[in-house]
């Protein structure tokens, strides 16, 4: 799932930042045209005002001012200041005011008049304008009027500079040799309508602003509750399915819109991860099942194999001595523990003649059916060969020949092969790579090793087994072993070893055979404790001439 | 079980770690002995210092390398046996068959 975002990364926020933006464009937008249109509107009101100051100035200020009612036109003067809301108005006179700077032209003029109408000499004196204002003499250099804007007070002022020019009707008080003869200076303000009008506007636009802010406030609610608030949905309920492995869920169509166009395709994405599921789950039913008829196979190959090596078993069994030939001089016992069903150890003990008997152990590299074939081989070579011939040593070694002819290069056996004369004791043997029995005397307790003379047979080829022989003295007892026994290990991997066997032959000396191959089996699972066997385990013991007593 | 191998006065010295008694175990045995003999490194040491236990099929294999490596004109020899091995190799009397040292550099001045 994706982390989320902040707020401007979201689609709400964007488009809240998009309508900011577009709503301050539209107020500095509105501000510009707002200003723009209050500026004409003065512009408009001071030209209405300019041109009604200089109609009054003309058409009914002048002909009084000609006709030198000073009073009289200083009162309109008033109202009319009044009724226009004009700050000030003046005229100043440029030319012909030296004329009434003295007595001598007052007069004059009166006299002219026929009556005396100018009474003082200036009434409007020259303050507000100075003489050397570039837009008064402007106007003076020009004839033109100067409209121009002052702030005054914390508030537009316009002024007018309006020339008044010198006519023939002029030139008895003024005289002709000047063009302009005074210049009307009037300074107002906007009146209080103008003003509201504006302010109308202003407010009419403020209102404007407001309502075009509320309506992006609006579109923007719109916006998240149409598009962004059911994407954000859309997404929830896709990670809900995701989520809760609900792949037979699907998102609900009910606009008709683009947005439902997303849900569908998210729908059939759904659809094919539920259908993909179903054809999973099949397909793991049907790897299931085929897993089971697979098994089931086996076992039924294994039961096969099972019951195949069962008959092999006893087969083997069979093969192994039931009755041991037995006179008042020797006594045999064995005993045999196979790892697998069938084991690669054997042993027998055959009847030869004049009196002798032919003793062997056998022990075939590896285990289970491969060793027991091996063995049997030998048992079948021994005991036909072997009764044959007499010396063990070239009995082996013809053994040794045929094997490494018949078994794999890596396979061989271990051997002892005895021939014991039952009358002397007397013993020739070939021992040919096998552990070497222990002979303990059982009324000394003194145990002996038998030596090796030949190495592993059917592996070497051409290779030589010796002779060696052995006299039994009175009470000794022979125990041929296969590696088996030295080698069952505890949990450790500590071995039962040679020593342990020795020690608990001497220690049992006083038991019968059975009894002895007992007490060494018993010995050697307490080695081991609940470990397995690795190795096929065979015992055979020989008693000779024992008397049952303990020296 | 593990074989590394290295080359000291030009004697291949494989060192062996572990048992020799699965047949994975036989498996990189032989492999590893063929894998010298293709290389042309045809006087071959056997260090079984680390070596626990060699069960009768292990014992097989390594009969047969020996054997390998002598048709072929090598020399196959033995180091560090420890004392169950030295026992069995004894009745074995498989130490008429292939040369057994007790210490590495025993064996490697032999080979001169």
């Amino acid at each position: 799932m994706m982390k989320p975002h902040s707020f401007f990364k979201t689609l709400k926020g964007k488009a809240a930042l998009f309508i900011l933006a577009l709503s301050l464009f539209g107020m500095v937008t509105l501000v510009a045209v707002l200003m723009k249109t209050t500026r004409s509107m003065q512009m408009e009101f001071q030209n209405a005002k300019v041109r009604l100051v200089e109609d009054f100035v003309m058409g009914t200020l002048r002909p009084i001012m000609l006709a030198g009612h000073g009073d009289m036109m200083s009162e309109l003067m008033s109202n009319y200041k009044d009724i226009q809301d004009i700050k000030r108005i003046e005229i100043v006179r440029v030319n012909g005011i030296e004329a009434f700077t003295d007595s001598e032209t007052m007069e004059k003029v009166n006299g002219i008049l026929g009556e005396k109408r100018f009474t003082r000499r200036l009434k409007y004196a020259r303050q507000a304008v100075p003489a050397d204002d570039p837009f008064f003499a402007k106007v003076l250099a020009t004839g033109e009027k100067v409209i121009t804007s002052r702030k005054t007070d914390n508030e537009n002022m316009v002024e007018m500079i309006f020339p008044i020019l010198n006519e023939e009707s002029c030139y008895g008080c003024h005289g002709s040799d000047h063009r302009i003869r005074g210049v009307l200076v009037s300074t107002f303000a906007m009146t209080k309508e103008d003003r509201h009008a504006i302010n109308d506007m202003l407010l009419l636009s403020v209102v404007a602003f407001i309502v075009m802010l509320g309506t992006s406030f609006g579109a923007l609610v719109f916006f998240n509750m149409m598009v962004a608030g059911r994407i954000t949905g859309i997404i929830r309920r896709v990670n809900e399915i995701v989520t809760h492995d609900r792949f037979d869920a699907r998102i609900p169509l009910d606009s008709g819109d683009e947005l439902d166009e997303l849900g569908i395709a998210f729908n059939h994405f759904i659809a094919s991860v539920e259908l993909y599921r179903h054809a999973e789950e099949r397909e793991k039913e049907r790897l299931e099942t085929t897993v089971r008829e697979r098994t089931r196979e086996l076992q039924e190959k294994n039961d096969f194999i099972e019951a195949d090596l069962m008959v092999a078993r006893r087969i083997q069994q069979k093969l192994l001595p039931e009755k041991f030939p037995e006179n008042a001089n020797i006594v045999f016992h064995a005993a045999y523990l196979p790892c697998l069903h069938l084991g690669g150890d054997y042993y027998d003990v055959f009847e030869m003649p004049n009196g002798h008997v032919g003793v062997f152990i056998a022990d075939a590299s590896g285990h289970g059916s491969s060793a027991a074939l091996i063995v049997a081989i030998v048992k079948s070579l021994l005991s036909t060969i072997g009764k044959e011939i007499g010396s063990p040593g070239y009995v082996v070694q013809r053994v040794s020949n045929i094997l490494a002819k018949l078994t794999p290069d890596d396979s061989f056996c271990t051997l002892f092969y005895g021939v014991v004369n039952t009358s002397t004791g007397g013993m020739t043997y070939s021992l040919a790579g096998h552990p070497p029995p222990i002979v303990v005397n059982r009324h000394t307790g003194a145990a002996r090793l038998l030596e090796s003379n030949g190495s592993l047979v059917g592996i070497f080829d051409f290779d030589r087994f010796g002779d060696s022989v052995f006299i039994f003295k009175p009470g000794d007892r022979l125990l041929a072993y296969t590696d088996g026994i030295v080698e069952a290990a505890n949990k450790k991997g500590e071995l039962f070893g040679g020593k342990r066997l020795v020690n608990v032959l001497e220690e049992n000396r006083g038991l019968s055979a059975p009894l002895v191959i007992e007490a060494v089996l018993l010995a050697m699972k307490n080695h081991i404790g609940g470990e397995p066997l690795t190795d096929d385990v065979a015992l055979l013991v020989m008693d000779y001439q024992y008397e049952g007593k303990i020296a | 079980m593990k074989i590394s191998s290295r080359t000291e006065n030009g004697v291949t010295i494989l060192e062996l770690l572990g048992n020799i008694k699965t047949p994975g175990d036989m498996e990189e045995f032989s492999s590893a002995i063929q894998a010298e003999l293709e290389r042309k490194n045809l006087k071959l040491l056997l260090n079984f210092q680390e070596v626990g236990f060699v069960n009768s099929s292990g014992l097989g294999r390594l009969v047969l390398a020996s054997k390998k490596v002598n048709e072929i004109g090598g020399i196959m020899k033995v180091s560090g046996l420890a004392q169950d091995l030295d026992e069995l190799f004894t009745f074995t009397r498989l130490k008429e068959k292939i040369a057994v040292f007790k210490t590495e550099a025993d064996a490697i001045r032999s080979f001169q």
